[in-house]
């Protein structure tokens, strides 16, 4: 039945995570960024759901289920202080947003 | 070892995960990442299937293929004029930023095959849906209730503060 061993979706899930720190890292873009946050959040539901295969309580999906809700108030949230900024600064490149005051 | 179904299933549904994500960190194009992520995302909700995850495969592709990247392509659309110039973005700190990742990607596979984790037991036959809706309504009611409300409460703030910024 299950011939993929456990590791192979462990590995999956670390590339997920490291790609989505890297674009964090090098886009300049706050749209890209919240791409990258995206991704690091998937990679964290793909281990749980992994790691609940075998469980027949399924807490892990159930923390999924939670995790996906916070990270679409996330990207609200996020998504509206990105067209305040937008407006402010006329420019959604984070390396212009140089000053605090509003 | 032998190819079964299942192995050629995860190769082409790992591959439609891997190399969408590539291209959304060589691309410049905010609109092509996006549409880029939403393929992963599919492609995710696929691997949920192989792992006997019905229900949170239901839900990736509700909310993220659905719910998520419809407001992300919002936010590019309202901040950007798509049709003028493209929507493009810069790259900086590419070679240290290269390093860590792959450093640190390198340091989780050597610890996940050290690791030797695997499962035991067997595969859950429950009815998944039954189930979960049991957990959030017995063990999980505190957590359902305030994820609830943090939900509301985002989506308040993120009307109010869409709504101030036009007042401004």
């Amino acid at each position: 039945m299950s011939a993929i061993p456990l590791t192979y979706y462990l590995v999956l899930s670390a590339f997920l995570l490291c790609s989505g720190l890297l674009m964090v890292l090098i886009k300049k873009n706050a749209v890209f960024v919240l791409l990258g946050i995206e991704l690091m959040l998937n990679a964290a539901n793909l281990n749980l759901v992994a790691f609940s295969k075998f469980n027949p309580n399924l807490d892990g999906q159930i923390f999924a289920v939670f995790s996906v809700v916070v990270a679409a108030a996330e990207a609200a949230i996020a998504l509206s202080i990105l067209l305040n900024i937008y407006k402010k600064f006329d420019s959604s490149d984070l390396d212009d947003l140089n000053t605090m005051e509003y | 070892m032998k190819m079964e179904i299942v192995d050629i299933l995860f190769a082409f549904f790992g591959a439609m995960v891997v190399l969408p994500v590539i291209y959304m960190l060589i691309t410049r194009n905010i609109i092509r990442a996006a549409f880029a992520l939403v393929i992963s995302l599919l492609g995710i909700a696929a691997i949920y299937v192989l792992l006997n995850a019905e229900l949170m495969a239901v839900v990736q592709i509700l909310i993220y293929a659905g719910g998520i990247i419809v407001l992300l392509i919002f936010g590019i659309m309202l901040t950007k004029r798509v049709s003028d110039e493209g929507v493009v973005s810069e790259h900086r700190n590419v070679i240290i930023g290269s390093a860590l990742a792959t450093i640190l990607l390198g340091l989780l596979t050597w610890g996940i095959f050290q690791s030797g984790l695997v499962w035991e037991g067997e595969p859950n036959t429950v009815d998944q849906v039954r189930t979960i809706g049991i957990s959030f309504m017995t063990d999980y009611l505190l957590s359902f209730e305030v994820i609830a409300f943090l939900l509301l409460v985002a989506l308040v703030g993120a009307s109010y503060l869409a709504k101030r910024s036009g007042n401004i």
